[in-house]
């Protein structure tokens, strides 16, 4: 998949966003203001040059593009980096398979889960429940 | 040579790793650091005293933590990142070298530096981490830059004593984009050019998605890379020892020439006597280090380690744990051969008890056994355990009754022989009142190759009984589905353990439902109920493996015999570290 086939995808916020309200007991548990990111990884390596948004509203989900600045400036407390090719698998299951497909991913290594804030934070903004569905322990792991 | 857990060099703490963690920073922490250098020598060790600054791991006192880049953190247990400027390296590079003279002034031979394991000094070596454009980040000479000004202004400071650096052979951190083998092999030539006098070499940083030194990885299978690197320093002594517990296996890897020197750590947790054991020829008596990561479970809850295998661990100086003659020798019968039996008729009889093991199977070993023989890990693991206690039954003479299963009219008949009763029983699996539960096959049974399932097959329970039934039905052809109440599976898994299921549930297709409650089993399956009505799960076969403590004979054995217990999961069902740290506990004071 090419990066005009990656803006494509990003870009469709309103499929994104019909998608993740047809789904938002998912982030039931996550409080107002919280936000997550999804950003592409270019084939070398490095971040695309847009994140996609989603924030946490009282009873809706909001999807927005920003410009990425690097992590440094992200305002998001989730970051899912994404190959081209995982960000495209769930495009295509988005209405039913997001959390699958996104812990399908990250357990392939196409997808890199970053959490932007500490531990005792994303607590506090109930994203625990999100973070273990997707295999990542709270506590820490090690093998 | 002996290491002493790492230091973080740091007044901050930015570099400190986890609670409780020792610090070199200042003067004042040298009087017990001076008591372990001279322990270690006077038992005629060379003694090291290694320097951790945990970089992307430390500062767990603080908000933050040290690193080249912002690069945001994959584990929620870790906290989030702040940049070093070049001022801040060379505080590091101070703090280092500061640390480092204390050591050797306090009667330390030599130190060794935290390279690897995603520590500071490898978050600068790394691809992924490390995003710096100044002369620190970039190209590999740049990324090693940090390191070889560190190493050699440490080697200048403490002269001709020893300077050891540990790096990884592979990171295992590739599909995040970090190292790979071959860099992480022109990282080590780098360090062995930086006037260090030893290597020692690790695998895996601790955020690594594949494992590095879990059961499922074979032992002996990571030399390769020792081996290669050997190939590269041949004139650097080389020591290795990531997933390698045996000495045996170890000493064939020497002699070989795959590395110099054997370093062993968490299989010191299992068994601090294990080194005076192989040199006295009773390798059979070296309680096996299995992998389990129980250790590194609790630190990662800010917890004292303590080990599965080892319940003295942590211990040691408190009378309750120590191993002291009984005020007069009783005759204890043991009922079931299971790790607490196991393990309660050793500690008993080390003491001088006369101990009886009754087994109502024809081996001893328990779940123990039934699931070495289906392990998808690594079944040595679990046999080397189960030969330890062969050969501790051996070695104290306790006498074992297999294949007989013991009833409260046999033990009748048997009244005034023992002073001590243990019942060890176990658990069970329970058809208990479900309706249709007659219809289904245990767990047990289907492990022990008792009965036949059908193509089709339904385990009710994704703990961790269920879900190895589960895997092993799956590895046999079978289609499963595991159904659990609880919102995920594996909630009874170590949590170093978790993972592996749930990965092994992903790759074997294994289908789970979760979060729903066992309605009845009909011929058709099983139907459960959902939040939006009932929901029929089609099956051949039916598993249950849902445990149950059996505790029947232990009620029965009341007023029987002067002194009764239970322990292990006849108490309730757990899991080995409960069993065998129940058995030692009771066999210390019985």
């Amino acid at each position: 998949m090419n990066k005009m086939t990656t803006d494509i995808i990003l870009n469709d916020i309103e499929t994104w966003r019909i998608c993740l309200n047809i789904n938002k007991e998912i982030f039931s548990e996550i409080k107002i203001n919280g936000k997550i990111g999804i950003l592409p990884r270019n084939s070398d390596g490095s971040e695309g040059s847009t994140i996609q948004v989603w924030e946490i509203l009282e009873d809706s989900i909001r999807v927005s593009l920003q410009p990425f600045l690097g992590f440094r400036d992200a305002s998001a407390d989730l970051i899912f980096l994404l190959e081209s090719s995982a960000l495209e698998e769930i495009y295509r299951h988005l209405k039913n398979e997001l959390l699958i497909g996104l812990r399908k991913q990250i357990r392939h290594g196409k997808a890199l889960l970053f959490l932007m804030k500490g531990r005792d934070y994303l607590i506090d903004m109930g994203y625990e429940e999100l973070i273990e569905y997707l295999g990542i322990p709270c506590l820490g792991t090690c093998h | 040579m002996i290491t002493n857990q790492g230091a973080y060099p740091d007044p901050k703490g930015e570099g400190k790793a986890y609670f409780r963690q020792v610090a070199i920073y200042d003067d004042k922490f040298l009087p017990q650091f001076e008591r372990i250098a001279a322990m270690f020598k006077e038992n005629g060790a060379v003694a090291i005293q290694q320097i951790l600054h945990a970089g992307r791991y430390g500062g767990i006192d603080l908000g933050y933590c040290a690193a080249p880049s912002v690069v945001p953190q994959t584990l929620p247990h870790f906290r989030p990142p702040r940049e070093m400027s070049k001022d801040d390296i060379k505080q590091c590079i101070k703090e280092h070298v500061e640390a480092a003279k204390r050591a050797i002034k306090v009667g330390f031979d030599g130190v060794e530096v935290t390279s690897f394991m995603g520590y500071i000094l490898a978050n600068f070596l790394s691809k992924f981490t490390n995003r710096r454009t100044d002369e620190y980040g970039g190209s590999l000479e740049n990324r090693g830059r940090f390191m070889q000004e560190l190493l050699m202004e440490m080697k200048e400071a403490i002269g001709d004593h020893l300077l050891i650096v540990r790096l990884n052979g592979t990171e295992l951190m590739d599909q995040y984009g970090g190292n790979t083998e071959e860099e992480c092999l022109e990282l080590i030539k780098m360090a062995a050019n930086s006037g260090v006098d030893m290597i020692s070499m690790c695998i895996g940083w601790q955020e690594s998605p594949a494992s590095s030194i879990g059961r499922d990885v074979a032992p002996g299978h990571w030399n390769y890379l020792a081996k290669q690197a050997k190939k590269e320093i041949p004139n650097i002594p080389l020591a290795f020892g990531v997933r390698l517990p045996g000495a045996v296996m170890a000493n064939d890897s020497i002699a070989k020439g795959q590395f110099d020197l054997w370093e062993v750590c968490r299989p010191f947790l299992a068994d601090p006597e294990r080194l005076h054991k192989v040199a006295e020829d009773r390798t059979r008596e070296v309680k096996p280090c299995i992998g389990c990561l129980l250790c590194l479970s609790r630190l990662f809850r800010d917890l004292p380690y303590i080990c599965s295998i080892n319940p003295v661990l942590g211990h040691e100086v408190e009378p309750e744990y120590q191993i002291r003659p009984p005020a007069y020798q009783k005759n204890v019968i043991i009922i079931g051969g299971g790790p607490a039996g196991l393990e309660c008729a050793v500690t008993s009889a080390r003491r001088g008890h006369k101990v009886t093991i009754y087994e109502k199977k024809e081996s001893l070993g328990g779940q123990l056994r039934v699931y070495s023989n289906h392990d998808l890990a690594n079944k040595q693991d679990l046999e080397d355990l189960l030969s330890y206690y062969e050969a501790m039954i051996e070695k104290y003479g306790i006498e074992v009754k297999l294949g007989v299963e013991m009833t409260a009219k046999q033990f009748r008949k048997m009244l005034h022989r023992f002073d001590v009763a243990v019942a060890a029983t176990g658990s069970g699996i329970d058809h208990g009142s479900l309706p249709g539960a007659e219809k289904a096959v245990t767990a047990f049974e289907v492990m022990e190759d008792k009965v036949q399932c059908g193509k089709r097959v339904a385990v009710i329970s994704g703990k961790k009984v269920g879900l190895s039934t589960a895997e092993y039905l799956s590895m046999a052809g079978h289609e499963v589905v595991v159904i659990e109440q609880a919102k995920r599976i594996a909630e009874d898994v170590m949590p170093t353990w978790k993972w592996r299921h749930a990965s092994w549930v992903e790759e074997m297709n294994i289908k789970t439902i979760t979060g729903v409650y066992v309605k009845e089993i009909t011929d058709a399956g099983v139907v459960v109920i959902k939040e939006n009505g009932d929901l029929a799960v089609e099956a051949d076969t039916v598993v249950l493996a849902e445990r149950q403590s059996q505790q029947g004979l232990f009620q029965e054995l009341e007023f029987m015999v002067d002194e009764l217990h239970i322990i292990g999961d006849a108490v309730s069902p757990r899991g080995l570290y409960q069993a065998i740290h129940e058995g030692y506990r009771l066999g210390a004071r019985i």
